[in-house]
Order: structure tokens, then C-alpha cells, then sequence
């Protein structure tokens, strides 16, 4: 608070009057022609040199409207407003030297030499004063009734105008806040428009995503954002319908930009209506969508495609563990059928099945595409143990189907067998050889396999016709242009076998 | 259909893996049928034409070459329409109507008392 005559308390709170000053945030602007007027009447009806709208913030008086003096402010301890808003009335002085308050202020006894103050306080709405309208004289004199009438009322004047240049900054500044707030929503197309539907606002949102410009916009039918197809169901009538009705009317749909493509937005419209709630409008809000409905729509296809390769996994399974199943039924049977003792039979049974095993892990490891011959080769024939150099195994790296894979692990498998109970690999010296070689080319080509083996006790064809001689000959053999041939001659068991090397690439 | 008038039948038994042509093979030898092999459609319908005392054909669905097991029994039955047909897979069976004639279905793994069954009937 600062230093100054202060007379006893009023019903108002210095700091309530100082807030309230600022909201009207008035001080230090420039002159403005209605104050100006005010000023010049109430000069004219008090037949006064001077007169002022003068307002006091903490420190100081500061006049908005000065008429009949230069400066535009006074410190607030000379002031005789200060002692003029202490009331509600006209407040009077009319000799200022005969006034114990007044005669030795710098006003009265310096070079403007006041003698005669009349002011009116300008009260707020709430009944604050933030100054006064007031007019001075150098004579000594006072002022009727009638003038002080006029002063009161042009008070009142003044106090009107200041609220309404308020109540004008405060809707600037809040229209300027909901443009930033549209500019700134840029995701988001905010359109109003009038009850038929022409355009009346458009934000920035609305250019990103549909691609006119307000101008553009300004006055024509909402109609063009809307696909042709729509327009010819009458889209946009039954979304404003919807919006009277309801309150609202969504939508997901199909839109149309400027340039003619079509986008996916989700949007509302909603009925803008007036202080007695009737309609006067449409706002509709719209968020472009198409991405989001994009990759929706490949999640879907990649879903749907995903369900098709799990069904066809499904499948594929099926068929392999089926067969594998019906294989190793096959096995088993035979094995039963060809084998002397139960214990033979086990142990013919549990060989064999290694082997498909066997088989099986190498096709897996190229998700059953084709497996490496030579790694087919060595598993086959490893079960037998024994020293790795007897069993020698050579040829160009070729990969084979599942079938030929199994194929040739089965007749291999029975080669060494037979070979470890009667040949090469029964005695300590026999070697195996297993080649396999591609003659021809293309369409022809043709692939060769053999076993040869040397160096075992003398061979004699088995007088019986087992699983394994069987598998032997039957296995590569006598299907579509597959042939083969085991000859138990000198120096050992020769098994050559030969197949078109198309059936035997991956199916 | 009925079976053929030869003291035994004569069964075509067709499927590309060896091991299991054998065995259905064993089978149908253990229920007192003769049989002929084949490893494909195509050696298959070579057979048929060679042998005329064929009267049943069992085989599987799925085979490499120019034409599968099914394809093999609409020309079978198209050539030979008194031949009995059978035919067998991994895999889920034909639509109904895909098959000819009156021919039967058999999934694997299958036993041999119901493959007796489905060449006796």
C-alpha cells in the first residue's frame, strides 16, 4: 500500500481494486476516441478548463483521457482522486488552499495552481473504484446540481465503456484461443457448417486431410467430402438428420479429398445450437483414418493368410505322420513276417526304425524340403559302428526328396546289415564302397547309385527272399524308370541302382 | 461290382513307397490274393492293360508323375469299368462324388482285415 491520504475504510479491499484494475488491463494504452468524448463533455457541461479519466493503480494516477493538461500522469500521493474513490458520491473541493488536505499539495501551490476538483468515482459492476472522471479548475468555484448530475451520469458513461472494451479484449483473446486450439487439433478436420449444410468454418485439420483451403470451403455444401456414391444416397442429409435427432451421427466411411482420392475417416456431426438450444448448425469432426483402416485390413490378410498356412501345416502334418505311421506298420510287418525268432525280430524292428529315424532327422533339418544325399549316406550306413574307413562314400553334393531319402536310408541300412552278418562287414579286412554319380543332362539325366563290396568271406545269394533282399530290390526299383540289380558275384555283393534324377529333386 | 470270376482274385496294388506297396502286398498275399505292383499311376495303368486278370485296384492317392492315384482309378474304371476299386492316403479322403463308380476310401495306417474286407465285399 503505498504512502497517501487514506480516509476510513470503505467496503472494498485495496487489493480486490488493484485486481480488478489489472482485469481490465487498460492502464498505459493509448487514448481511444469514446473517452476522449466523455472527457470533452464533461468539460463543456462544468464549464471547466480540465477534465480527466483518471485511473489509480498502486503507485500512481494515470489519466486515459486528459483534457486541458500535458502529462499523463501524477504520483498517487498528490492525487485528489485518491481521496475521490474513498466515496461514492461527486466528490468536492472547492478551494483547495482553504482544504488542510489539499493546501500544500505541489498541484495547488506549484505551476498548475489547481483550486477546484469535482470527481465522479468509476465504480465496476462489483463496486469497485479504479479511478474517476473529474474536472478542475484554477478558480475557486463549485458546481450545481444539475452539472454534478451530468458528471455522475457521464461517470457511468465512462465505467460502461471501460466494461465493454473489456468484455471485447476477453472474447479477442478467447476466439484467439480456440483458433490456436483448432490449429493446433491439425489430426482432426473440425468443419461448422450451417443447417443446409454449406460450409461456414474450416480448421486446419480439415485442409491437411481433405485438402481445400477455408476460402474454398467458405460457403459450399459439405456434399464435396463425401464419395458420389454417398451423395447419391443422401449420406450427408442422414448424418445431419441423425444429428438433430440423436445428438449425433457417426460414421466410418469413405471420404473424398480435393485431388479425388478417397480416404477412410471416422467422424461425428453434431448439432451447434443456440442459447435456447435450437439448431442453428452442424459441427463435424472427422480423424482420416486410412492408415489405421489399412493396416487393419492387412492385419485381417495377414490373419486370414496366416489361418491358411496353419490349415495347410495342419494338413502336410497329417499326411507325413500318417505315413510315417503307415511306414512304420509296413516295418514291423515285414520285420515279423521275414524274421526266425522274436528276438531277431526286435532287433531287426529297432534297426530299422533308427534308420528312418535317422532319416527323418536329417529331412527336418530342411524343413523336409530335400535332404543332402552324403549326409543321408553316412547316417544310413553309421549305425553299424565299427571302424569309419570300411564303409567309403562318395559323389557330387546332390539334395533328394523325402521319399528317395527314406528310400535310400532303408536299402542301405539293409545292405550293411546283410553285409555285417555275411559280408564285407563281417570279417575283419572287407571294405564298402558307396558311389553315386548324375549321367546325362536336363530331362535325361539319369541318378546312379551303387555298393560294392570287397574283400568279405565268398558270397552266396540268400535262399530266401527276406524283407531286405526285398527292399533291396525293390526299393528305386521298377517305378516310373527306376532300376536296379544285385549281383552276389566275386569279389562281393554289388548293388548298382538307377532312377530319372527328376524324381528324385524336391516334389 | 462283383469280383472277378478267377479262383482267387488278382489285386493291382499301386503306392510309390516301396515299403509299403510290399506290405500292403504281404497283406492281401496272407488273405490268399495274388497281386500285381506297381510304383506309379502310369506303370500302374500299364499293368492293367497287360494284365486282364486284374479285377481289383488298390492304390494310393498321392504319387508323383504325370497323373496321381485318383486320376489313375477314372481310367481304370473308364477302360475296365467291372474293376473293383479301392484307394488309400495320408491324407483327408475325396470329396464324396469324387470318387467312381462304387469305390471305397481306406486311410492309413490301415489293417489288413479291413483292406480283406473292402476286396471281399
Amino acid at each position: 500500500m503505498s504512502d497517501g491520504p487514506r480516509i476510513s475504510t470503505p467496503a472494498w479491499r485495496e487489493v480486490d481494486r488493484l485486481a480488478a484494475l489489472e482485469g481490465y488491463a487498460v492502464m498505459d494504452t493509448a487514448p481511444e476516441q469514446e473517452f476522449d468524448d466523455l472527457v470533452r463533455v464533461a468539460a463543456q457541461v462544468c464549464g471547466a478548463p480540465i477534465a480527466l479519466v483518471s485511473l489509480l493503480d498502486e503507485e500512481r494516477q494515470w489519466f486515459k483521457a486528459a483534457l486541458g493538461v500535458d502529462v499523463k500522469q501524477t504520483p498517487r500521493d498528490i492525487a485528489f482522486c485518491a481521496h475521490a474513490i474513498q466515496q461514492r458520491d461527486v466528490f468536492m473541493v472547492e478551494d483547495a488552499t482553504k482544504d488542510a488536505r489539499f493546501a500544500k499539495n505541489p498541484l495547488v501551490t506549484g505551476d498548475g495552481g489547481l483550486r477546484f476538483y469535482a470527481g465522479q468515482p468509476l465504480e465496476t459492476p462489483e463496486g469497485l473504484p479504479l479511478g474517476t472522471l473529474c474536472v478542475l479548475d484554477t478558480e475557486p468555484r463549485s458546481l450545481t446540481a444539475d452539472q454534478q448530475f451530468a458528471l455522475k451520469t457521464l461517470a457511468r458513461q465512462v465505467a460502461s465503456q471501460l466494461e465493454l472494451r473489456k468484455a471485447l479484449a476477453q472474447q479477442k483473446s478467447s476466439d484467439e484461443r480456440h483458433r490456436r486450439i483448432l490449429e493446433s487439433a491439425i489430426d482432426y478436420g473440425i468443419v461448422s457448417m450451417d443447417l443446409a449444410g454449406l460450409v461456414s468454418s474450416w480448421n486446419e485439420g480439415a485442409h491437411r486431410i481433405l485438402g481445400w483451403t477455408e476460402q474454398e470451403m467458405r460457403g459450399r455444401s459439405c456434399e464435396v467430402f463425401f464419395t458420389p456414391k454417398d451423395r447419391a444416397s443422401n449420406v450427408p442429409e442422414i448424418e445431419m438428420g441423425a444429428a438433430l435427432t440423436r445428438g449425433r451421427g457417426s460414421d466410418e466411411r469413405w471420404h473424398l479429398r480435393k485431388d479425388g482420392t478417397q480416404f477412410w475417416a471416422s467422424g461425428e456431426m453434431m448439432p451447434l445450437t443456440d442459447e435456447e438450444g435450437e439448431p442453428i448448425g452442424f459441427l463435424k469432426i472427422l480423424r482420416d483414418r486410412t492408415e489405421f483402416k489399412n493396416a487393419q485390413t492387412a492385419l485381417e490378410a495377414s490373419e486370414a493368410a496366416a489361418e491358411r498356412d496353419r490349415r495347410l501345416l495342419t494338413g502336410e502334418l497329417e499326411h507325413r505322420v500318417k505315413n510315417t505311421l503307415a511306414l512304420a506298420q509296413a516295418i514291423v510287418g515285414q520285420s515279423l513276417r521275414t524274421a526266425a525268432t522274436p528276438a531277431e525280430a526286435r532287433d531287426a524292428i529297432e534297426m530299422r526304425l533308427v534308420t528312418l529315424g535317422r532319416a527323418h532327422d536329417i529331412l527336418t533339418k530342411s524343413n523336409w524340403a530335400a535332404a543332402p544325399i552324403r549326409s543321408i549316406v553316412a547316417a544310413a550306413t553309421a549305425i553299424h559302428g565299427g571302424e569309419p574307413d570300411r564303409i567309403k562314400a562318395d559323389g557330387p553334393d546332390l539334395k533328394i526328396n523325402a521319399r528317395a531319402a527314406v528310400g535310400v536310408s532303408m536299402a542301405l541300412h539293409e545292405l550293411c546289415t546283410n553285409a555285417a552278418k555275411y559280408g564285407a562287414l563281417s570279417n575283419a579286412a572287407g571294405q564298402v564302397r558307396v558311389e553315386w554319380s548324375i549321367a546325362g543332362e536336363g530331362d535325361g539325366a539319369v541318378f546312379e547309385l551303387s555298393w560294392r563290396e570287397s574283400g568279405g568271406p565268398p558270397v552266396t545269394p540268400p535262399s530266401r527272399k527276406g524283407f531286405g533282399t526285398r527292399l533291396i530290390q525293390a526299393s528305386l526299383s521298377g517305378d516310373n524308370g527306376h532300376k536296379s540289380n544285385i549281383s552276389y558275384a566275386s569279389p562281393g555283393v554289388v548293388w548298382t541302382s538307377s532312377a530319372p534324377l527328376r524324381l528324385l529333386k524336391e516334389d | 461290382m462283383s469280383v472277378s470270376q478267377s479262383p482267387s482274385p488278382v489285386i493291382l496294388v499301386v503306392d510309390d513307397e516301396a515299403i509299403i506297396r510290399m506290405n500292403a502286398a504281404d497283406m492281401l498275399a496272407d488273405e490268399g490274393f495274388a497281386t500285381i505292383e506297381a510304383g506309379g499311376a502310369e506303370d500302374a495303368m500299364a499293368e492293367i492293360v497287360r494284365h486282364p486278370e486284374i479285377s481289383v485296384l488298390f492304390t494310393d492317392i498321392n504319387m508323383p508323375g504325370r497323373f496321381d492315384g485318383l486320376e489313375l482309378a477314372h481310367r481304370v474304371h473308364a477302360y475296365r469299368p467291372d474293376i473293383r476299386l479301392i484307394l488309400t492316403s495320408g491324407r483327408n479322403p475325396p470329396a464324396p462324388g469324387e470318387i467312381p463308380d462304387d469305390g471305397r476310401f481306406l486311410s492309413k495306417p490301415y489293417d489288413q482285415a479291413s483292406l480283406a474286407r473292402l476286396v471281399t465285399r
